[in-house]
């Protein structure tokens, strides 16, 4: 593998690294809203 | 490559049939893998289902429910891609797809599909509540199983049946606010479901030499171009009598009376003209009218539930202004 493929490689690496960083991200900050707004609301089944 | 098993039911194509070539996906790919076109329609007609359910929502949990519905859609679409990358190759519309393309390898789209739809079906069952969940879960299961792996290739009913997979959104949004199901919820279920092969069909009047080519049993190549014509004006009738059916819910309003009529006017004109036209006069003007009614479809259907999104927000003043 040449030096520029190797570079073109670890370029489209870090996109996917940081998308998937970006992602896991989100999904606490949304964690972490749903829950507070369940708190607020009080117990409840979700059955 | 691995081979992904035996099509029972499919042509004889191996995913060696032709060297994949080796390329590291971007995110690109893998955003292409969750078909964000079809999503944004679930994601849509969830939301309209959602918010015009009688019990309100807190807009964090409404948020967090929409987007598992969305990933849940996405990894619907990732597992179809696994599953047809053998007929996805040879077909012009799908073959630059991130699995038939050799961008993603066929078991990462398989890994992604089963990831997405546990993680999707679990937090909407934290977020809202069993039932929603549940329909969430089945319209995954429906898409793949019944659609994809059972009827796509064996049957001309195949979009006509497999069509209710893209009709379950509203019923998710809806049990999300409620936790149950309603007479509104299935109306807009039977919009979608009779929506779906006029819709479907078009497209493959247009698409039919690709789908010829596969062997999947389309019903322009398994009745013929006129038969399939008849079938659009047919279904585009029942479609009209669905679309009226909202009027005799709470669902429509003010917006509704005035959009839905003009639109299933539009609706008809153009299925009729389509009924009218003959294979000979598509091939010559290469499909426009069939890509136009493909693209009305979709317009009609948007309107619809847009309309039913205006009258649903703006209740408290069409009642005040009646003196409800």
């Amino acid at each position: 593998m040449s030096g520029a493929d190797n570079h073109e490689l670890h370029r489209r690496r870090r996109g996917r690294n940081l998308a998937v960083g970006g992602v896991l991200l989100a999904l606490v900050a949304l964690m972490f809203a749903v829950t507070i707004v369940k708190l607020s609301q009080g117990p409840a089944s979700p059955f | 490559m691995a081979e992904l098993g035996p099509r029972a039911l499919g042509p004889a194509y191996s995913l060696d049939d032709a060297p994949f070539e080796a390329v590291e996906a971007q995110v690109a790919d893998y955003w292409a893998l969750l078909k964000p076109r079809v999503m944004s329609l679930v994601i849509f007609t969830a939301f309209v289902g959602l918010m015009a359910a009688p019990a309100p929502v807190h807009p964090v949990v409404a948020i967090a429910s929409l987007l598992c519905v969305a990933v849940g859609a996405g990894a619907s679409g990732a597992l179809n891609m696994w599953w047809d990358a053998d007929i996805d190759r040879h077909m012009d519309r799908t073959k630059d797809r991130p699995v038939p393309s050799g961008r993603v390898a066929a078991e990462e789209a398989l890994g992604i599909g089963i990831a997405l739809s546990l993680l999707s079906v679990g937090f909407l069952f934290l977020f809202a509540n069993a039932l929603a969940a549940f329909l969430l879960a089945l319209t995954i299961f429906y898409y793949l199983v019944i659609y994809s792996m059972w009827l796509k290739r064996r049957t001309p009913l195949n979009i006509v049946i497999g069509g209710a997979a893209g009709a379950f959104p509203p019923l998710i949004g809806w049990a999300v606010a409620t936790g149950g199901v309603a007479v509104e919820p299935l109306v807009l279920f039977a919009i979608i479901f009779l929506w779906t092969p006029p819709h479907s069909w078009a497209l493959a009047l247009a698409r039919r030499a690709d789908y010829a080519r596969v062997g999947v049993p389309m019903l322009p190549v398994v009745s013929g171009d006129q038969e399939t014509r008849r079938q659009i004006w047919l279904y585009a009738l029942a479609l009209a009598a669905a679309a009226a059916a909202p009027f005799a819910t709470e669902l429509a309003g003010p917006a509704y009376l005035l959009v839905a009529p003009l639109m299933t006017w539009r609706m008809l004109a153009a299925s009729r003209r389509l009924a009218a036209r003959t294979a000979e006069e598509a091939v010559a003007d290469k499909f426009r009218a069939e890509w136009r009614y493909f693209g009305l479809s979709i317009a009609y259907l948007f309107a619809l539930f847009s309309a039913i999104l205006v009258d649903v927000w703006a209740r408290p003043l069409t009642m005040a202004l009646i003196g409800g």
